[in-house]
C-alpha cells in the first residue's frame, strides 16, 4: 500500500539501465562532399549565419555585397548574443540538429568543439583553404589547422596588445609614456600617476578572469600548454607573470573590477590610467566612452627585461563552416569572401574594430590613417607592426576548463597573497588530474 | 464580494491581532487587572498602535532595500551606458530613455519582441492552470494505482536538472519539426512539476467530507473540481498563476534554443542578444529590463487580489 | 455547512489523515471506488500525456549519456566511469559544499523571512498590503542581466554604494565579491533579495486559507496569540511549507543563474554551484557524459532531502 516514490524512483532508474543497455548509438558517416569549383552564379542556397554583435554587424554588411557577385546564394546572418552562440552551437551539434550553415567561432574554443566534433565542421581544405595559408597570420592559421592539414574555420580576426593609455593622466603625472619599457618601469610610472592623479594605473578582473595573465604569459612565448600539449603554468614565464601582477597589486596600483561591466564602468569613470589589452578595445573606447575622445594613445607592451620582446594577444576570433549544411561550397566560398579579401577585412577593422588576421589587408589605406579619438595616431599601424613577433599558443580543448583552474589560482594570488610558484604548481596538478594531461618539465 | 470579506476581515480577528499580541505575552502578569476597564482598554490600544508602527517600520525599511537595485535599474535606463557607469553614480533620471528604447527597438525589434513574451507566457499559463490543478486534484484527493508513479515521475522531473535535458529535447523538437515556433517554446513545459506539487498541497487542506456530500448528491467528478474544490483554492490558483507566468517570462536557455529568429526572441533572449563581444549597450539592457517588468506586475497585480478575498471561499463556508 | 470549529480536529484532517479508503463492502461502494480511481486518472491524464511526450526520452537519454564517455568524437560506453570521477574530483566536492551551505544557511533564512512577511502582509493592521506586497514581489520579475549588473555596482569595494554607506556610518567595508566568505554572502543575499518576495506569495495564498474560525475557537478555549500561531497557523500551513521547502531545496540545488552571472563561481570556485560546474562540464568543455552524471547525483540528492522534508514538515506518506 504505501509504495514511497522512492522506491518508484529505483524501479524507473533499473529501466533506464535497461534501456541503456540495449541502446547503442550509431555514429553517422560524414558526408562524402566532391571538392568543387563552380562558377560564381551557379551557386546556390541560403546560408544561415550565426555571429555576435560586431561580427555579425560585419558579416551582415559584406553579404550585400557576396549576394551580388553570387545571385544564387542568399545570406541570412543572426545577430546572437557570444554565449548564445555557442549554447546553441553545443546543444545543435550534440543532438545533430538545428544547426547553421556558417558560424563564428572563437579561437579559444575552436579546439574544443573540433576535439569534441571532428565530423562536425567542413574541411576547408577540401575547397582550396590550404592555399590561402600564406596569406594569413601563421599564429591563427595554426589553431584552425588539423594535424592531417584539414582546415577547419577560416582565420578572422585577431587581437594584437598593446597599453591604451590616458595622455591626460600621463601629462598631469609628468610621466613620459615612451619611457616605460619594462613592466617594472610600468608599475612605477602606475605609483606616480597614483600619488598625483588619484587613480589606479590599470583594472583586473583578479577573481573572474585572467585575461592579463594570458597576454603577459603568452608575450615571454608561455601558455597554459606548450607545444606538445603538457601544463605549462609552471613554467618560468608563467611564474614571473603572477608574480608580475602581484606585484602590481601590492604597489596598490590595481583596480579591481568584475566582469566586462567594471572595466567599462572603471574606464568611463576615469579611475583607471591605462587598460593593457587586445586592440579590439579601439571599439569599446570609441563607441561606449565617447566623451574621453582626445585623452587616449597607446604604446606596446612593456618587456620584461628591456629589449624583450613587446608583442602579444589577447582574443581573436574565426569562421567556421558546419558540416550539416546543404551548401558546403557556398559557405566555404561565403567564409574566403569575408575573410580573405583585403578590402573586405579593412572594412571590418575601420567599421567593426575586427583586426584581420589576413595579412595583405594591412596594406589597406585605414592602417596608415590617423584616428581622432588617439590623438590623430595611426593606431592600428602600432599593432600591424607586433604581430609577426607574437609567439603562437596552443589553445587545446582543454582550454575552458584549465582557465577555470587558473582563475582560481589568480584570485589565489591576488587577493590573498598566496605564493605564486606553490600556488601555480597546485593549479598544474589540478589541470593534469581533470584533463589527464603530463605536468611540462 | 470582495467589499463583505473584506469587512468581515475587518471584524474578525486575524493574524494581525497575533501579531500585536504576540509583544505582549506578559502583560496579565505584570500589570494586575484593574477594575477601570478604560484604562486598560486604552493601553490594549495604545500598545496596538505601537505594534501597527513597528510593523510599518520594519516593512518600509524592507521595501527601501528591496527597491534599490530596481530603481537603480529604472533611473539607468535614462542613460546612455556611459552615463549609466559614471562615478559617482547619477542617481537623478537623465534625458536618455527615448534613445534607450529607439535603439533597443532598433537592435531587437523589442515590440514584437514583448508581443512574444506576453504571447507565450500567456498562453503557457492558460495551459498550464488547466493541466497543473487538474492533477494537483488528482493527485490530492484521488485515489488510483499507480498514483506513487505519477508523483514519482512528478518530482522527477524537476530533481533532473534542465541544462542536461536540452540537448535530447531538442532532439525531439526537431525530429518533429517544431524548431522555431511557438509551441515549442510553450508545450514542453506544461506539466509543470512545482505547479502540479503546488496544486496538490493546497487541495491536501480541502476537506474530504464535502467531497463525498457533493458525490452523495449526485455531481459528477469534473463538476464537483471546478464548482466545489477549485473556488475554496482561489488563492493557491493565483499563486499558481503567478508562478507559471513569471517561469516562463524568465526562462532563458529553451527559448534560446528552440526560438531561431529574431522575430520570434523572447525578452530574456533578446536581451542577450545584445551582450556580444567588446560592445555592449547597457543602457538598451537596462531599458529592456524595466519595460518586462510592466506586464508581469499587471498580472501580479489582477491576481494579487485573490489574496485579499481569499478566505476559503463562500462554497466552504456554505 | 461550516467547518467543524475544533482545531485539532482540522489539523488531524490536514495533516494526520492517512488517506483510507473508505471501501465499503457493498458491490455498489467498490464499483464507486473503481470509478473514481478512474476519475483520478482521468484528472492527472493531460500532464501524464505531456510527460510522456516531452520528457520520457530526455530522460532516459539523459540517463544514458552518464554512463558515456566521448573518445575520438564518439560517445562509447564506460559503465559507472562518470560516477566514479564524482568521488575523486575536488572541484564536484567544493561545489557540493557550497550547494548545501546555502541550502543549510540561504534557505531557512529566506523561507522565515518570506513567512514573516506573509504574516505581517495578511495582518488588517498594516495599511497598503497590496503596495508591499507588489514591492517586494519586483525583484522576481527582474531580467537577471540587469540585476546582476546592479548587484556588482552596488557591491563594488571601493565604488560601490554599500560600502560608502557602511563607510559613513564607521563600519568596516569588506571586499565582498573578493574573498571567499563574503563573496558567499553576496551570492545569498542576491538570492534572497530576488526569492523571498516569491515565497511570500505562495504563503500569503496558504494563510489565506485558513479559516478564522479556528483562531476565533482557539481564543475562546484560552490560546494565547503564540500558541495559535504554534498551534494552528504552523499545522495550517504544513503543506505550504512544505511546498516551499521543497521548492526552495530543489531551486537550491539547481542553482546556476546567480552564481554564473554574479560572480562567475569564484573567487576561487567559493561560488561555484553543482548546476554551475554541470554547465562548464557540458556547455564548456563538451563532457555531457559527465555532466550527465552530475546531474543524476543531483536527482539522488533531491530525492533524500525531499523525502525527509516529506516525512518530517509535511509529516506525510509521500504515496
Amino acid at each position: 500500500m504505501h509504495r514511497t516514490p522512492i522506491r518508484w524512483l529505483v524501479l524507473l532508474a533499473s529501466l533506464l539501465l535497461l534501456v541503456a543497455a540495449c541502446a547503442e548509438e550509431e555514429a553517422d558517416a560524414p558526408d562524402e562532399e566532391a571538392a568543387a569549383d563552380t562558377p560564381a552564379d551557379e551557386l546556390e542556397g541560403e546560408l544561415e549565419v550565426w555571429a555576435w554583435n560586431v561580427a555579425a554587424g560585419s558579416l551582415d554588411d559584406l553579404s550585400e555585397e557576396f549576394e551580388e557577385e553570387y545571385p544564387g546564394v542568399e545570406v541570412d546572418v543572426r545577430d546572437i548574443g557570444r554565449l548564445d552562440v555557442y549554447d546553441r552551437l553545443t546543444v545543435g551539434l550534440e543532438a545533430g540538429e538545428g544547426l547553421p550553415d556558417v558560424v563564428a567561432i572563437e579561437t579559444d574554443r575552436i579546439a574544443t568543439f573540433v576535439n569534441a566534433h571532428p565530423d562536425g565542421f567542413v574541411d576547408l581544405a577540401e575547397y582550396g583553404a590550404a592555399e590561402l595559408e600564406d596569406d594569413f597570420d601563421p599564429a591563427m592559421w595554426a589553431e584552425v589547422e588539423g594535424p592531417g592539414g584539414e582546415v577547419f574555420a577560416m582565420p578572422w580576426d585577431s587581437g594584437p596588445a598593446g597599453v591604451f593609455y590616458r595622455t591626460d593622466y600621463f601629462e598631469e603625472a609628468g610621466v613620459d609614456a615612451d619611457a616605460i619599457e619594462t613592466w617594472d618601469d610600468f608599475a612605477e610610472a602606475g605609483e606616480q600617476i597614483r600619488d598625483e592623479v588619484g587613480v589606479d594605473m590599470l583594472s583586473v578582473d583578479m577573481p573572474g578572469d585572467d585575461a592579463e595573465f594570458r597576454m603577459l604569459t603568452q608575450q615571454q612565448g608561455g601558455f597554459y600548454f606548450d607545444e606538445d600539449g603538457d601544463v605549462a603554468v609552471t613554467s618560468d614565464e608563467a611564474v614571473r607573470t603572477m608574480e608580475t601582477l602581484q606585484d602590481m597589486a601590492d604597489r596598490d596600483i590595481v583596480s579591481n573590477d568584475a566582469d566586462w561591466d567594471g572595466l567599462v564602468s572603471a574606464t568611463s569613470g576615469g579611475d583607471i590610467a591605462t587598460v593593457p589589452f587586445g586592440v579590439w578595445w579601439t571599439g569599446t573606447l570609441e563607441d561606449e566612452v565617447p566623451d574621453q575622445s582626445g585623452d587616449w594613445g597607446v604604446f606596446e607592451l612593456p618587456a620584461f627585461e628591456e629589449g624583450g620582446n613587446r608583442a602579444s594577444n589577447l582574443g581573436g576570433s574565426n569562421l567556421a563552416v558546419v558540416a550539416d549544411t546543404d551548401h558546403p561550397e557556398a559557405g566555404y566560398r561565403f567564409a574566403e569572401f569575408t575573410m580573405a579579401d583585403p578590402e573586405n577585412q579593412a572594412f571590418g577593422l575601420d567599421e567593426w574594430g575586427l583586426f584581420p588576421g589576413y595579412l595583405p589587408a594591412f596594406d589597406e589605406p585605414v592602417f596608415s590613417e590617423p584616428r581622432e579619438y588617439f590623438g590623430d595616431d595611426a593606431i592600428y599601424e602600432t599593432f600591424a607592426e607586433t604581430v609577426e613577433d607574437i609567439p603562437p599558443v596552443n589553445y587545446t580543448e582543454d582550454f575552458a576548463e584549465a582557465q577555470e583552474i587558473m582563475i582560481d589560482a589568480q584570485a589565489d594570488i591576488l587577493l590573498e597573497g598566496a605564493d605564486p610558484a606553490e600556488r601555480l604548481q597546485e593549479a598544474a596538478e589540478l589541470i593534469s588530474n581533470q584533463t589527464g594531461r603530463q605536468i611540462a618539465e | 464580494m470582495r467589499a463583505s470579506s473584506d469587512r468581515r476581515r475587518g471584524n474578525a480577528p486575524d493574524q494581525g491581532d497575533d501579531a500585536t499580541a504576540a509583544g505582549t505575552p506578559s502583560e496579565p502578569a505584570t500589570a494586575p487587572v484593574t477594575p477601570d476597564g478604560g484604562a486598560a482598554g486604552r493601553r490594549a490600544i495604545l500598545k496596538r498602535r505601537i505594534a501597527q508602527v513597528a510593523m510599518h517600520v520594519l516593512l518600509v525599511i524592507g521595501a527601501l532595500v528591496t527597491l534599490v537595485p530596481f530603481l537603480w535599474i529604472v533611473i539607468a535606463s535614462t542613460h546612455p551606458t556611459s552615463g549609466i557607469f559614471s562615478r559617482p553614480p547619477n542617481l537623478l533620471p537623465g534625458d536618455f530613455l527615448l534613445q534607450n528604447l529607439a535603439n533597443l527597438q532598433a537592435m531587437t525589434g523589442f515590440a514584437r519582441v514583448v508581443f512574444n513574451s506576453v504571447l507565450i507566457a500567456g498562453a503557457f499559463t492558460v495551459i498550464g492552470v488547466v493541466v497543473c490543478s487538474m492533477a494537483g486534484y488528482g493527485l490530492a484527493k484521488h485515489r488510483f494505482k499507480g498514483r506513487g508513479v505519477v508523483l514519482a515521475t512528478v518530482l522527477l522531473t524537476i530533481m533532473v536538472p534542465y541544462h542536461v535535458l536540452t540537448v535530447p529535447l531538442f532532439q525531439l523538437m526537431s525530429e518533429i519539426g517544431w524548431i522555431n515556433t511557438y509551441q515549442a517554446a510553450i508545450l514542453p513545459f506544461i506539466a509543470n512539476a512545482f505547479g502540479i506539487f503546488l496544486m496538490r498541497q493546497s487541495f491536501l487542506s480541502f476537506p474530504d467530507e464535502l467531497i463525498e456530500a457533493a458525490r452523495v448528491d449526485g455531481a459528477g467528478e469534473l463538476r464537483i473540481f471546478y464548482r466545489i474544490v477549485l473556488p475554496a483554492v482561489r488563492p493557491s490558483l493565483a499563486a499558481l498563476v503567478i508562478w507559471l507566468f513569471i517561469f516562463q517570462w524568465n526562462n532563458f536557455l529553451w527559448p534560446l534554443l528552440v526560438l531561431t529568429t529574431q522575430d520570434m526572441y523572447t525578452i530574456p533572449v533578446a536581451l542577450s542578444s545584445l551582450i556580444g563581444l567588446s560592445r555592449i549597450d547597457y543602457g538598451a539592457i537596462m531599458t529592456g529590463t524595466a519595460i518586462a517588468v510592466i506586464p508581469v506586475m499587471i498580472v501580479f497585480l489582477f491576481f494579487q487580489r485573490q489574496f485579499i478575498s481569499g478566505l476559503l471561499g463562500g462554497s466552504v463556508r456554505g | 455547512m461550516t467547518l467543524t470549529s475544533s482545531a485539532k480536529a482540522m489539523t488531524e484532517r490536514v495533516v494526520g489523515r492517512r488517506g483510507e479508503e473508505p471501501t465499503g463492502s457493498s458491490p455498489r461502494a467498490r464499483r464507486r471506488v473503481r470509478l473514481r480511481g478512474r476519475a483520478g486518472w482521468f484528472f492527472v491524464a493531460p500532464a501524464a500525456i505531456f510527460f510522456l511526450a516531452f520528457f520520457l526520452y530526455p530522460i532516459v537519454a539523459t540517463f544514458v549519456m552518464s554512463l558515456q564517455t566521448r573518445e575520438m568524437g564518439q560517445m562509447v560506453f564506460t559503465g559507472l566511469d562518470n560516477y566514479e570521477r564524482l568521488l575523486t574530483d575536488p572541484v564536484f566536492h567544493t561545489a557540493l559544499f557550497n550547494t548545501l551551505l546555502v541550502l543549510f544557511v540561504q534557505v531557512p533564512i529566506m523561507l522565515g523571512l518570506a513567512l514573516l512577511l506573509a504574516v505581517l502582509l495578511n495582518s488588517a493592521l498594516v495599511k497598503a498590503r497590496g503596495g508591499f506586497r507588489v514591492i517586494y514581489f519586483l525583484p522576481a520579475v527582474t531580467s537577471l542581466v540587469a540585476y546582476a549588473i546592479v548587484f556588482r555596482i552596488l557591491l563594488h569595494t571601493d565604488a560601490g554604494l554599500v560600502n560608502q554607506f557602511l563607510g559613513a556610518l564607521g563600519l568596516p567595508e569588506p571586499d565582498w565579491l573578493n574573498r571567499t566568505w563574503s563573496s558567499r554572502a553576496s551570492l545569498m543575499a542576491s538570492i534572497t533579495w530576488r526569492w523571498t518576495g516569491f515565497n511570500m506569495v505562495i504563503m500569503l495564498a496558504g494563510l489565506q486559507a485558513i479559516s478564522n474560525d479556528l483562531y476565533e475557537a482557539a481564543k475562546v478555549d484560552g490560546a494565547g496569540p503564540v500558541d495559535r500561531f504554534l498551534r494552528i497557523t504552523i499545522p495550517m500551513m504544513r503543506p505550504i511549507l512544505l511546498f516551499a521547502a521543497v521548492l526552495s531545496t530543489i531551486g537550491t540545488l539547481q542553482l546556476f543563474d546567480e552564481p554564473f552571472i554574479l560572480t562567475g563561481g569564484g573567487p576561487s570556485n567559493a561560488t561555484l554551484t553543482l548546476v554551475y560546474y554541470l554547465y562548464q562540464q557540458g556547455f564548456q568543455s563538451l563532457n555531457f557524459g559527465y555532466a550527465s552524471a552530475i546531474a543524476w547525483f543531483i536527482v539522488l540528492l533531491v530525492a533524500v532531502l525531499a523525502f525527509i522534508q516529506f516525512k518530517t514538515i509535511g509529516r506525510e506518506d509521500p504515496t
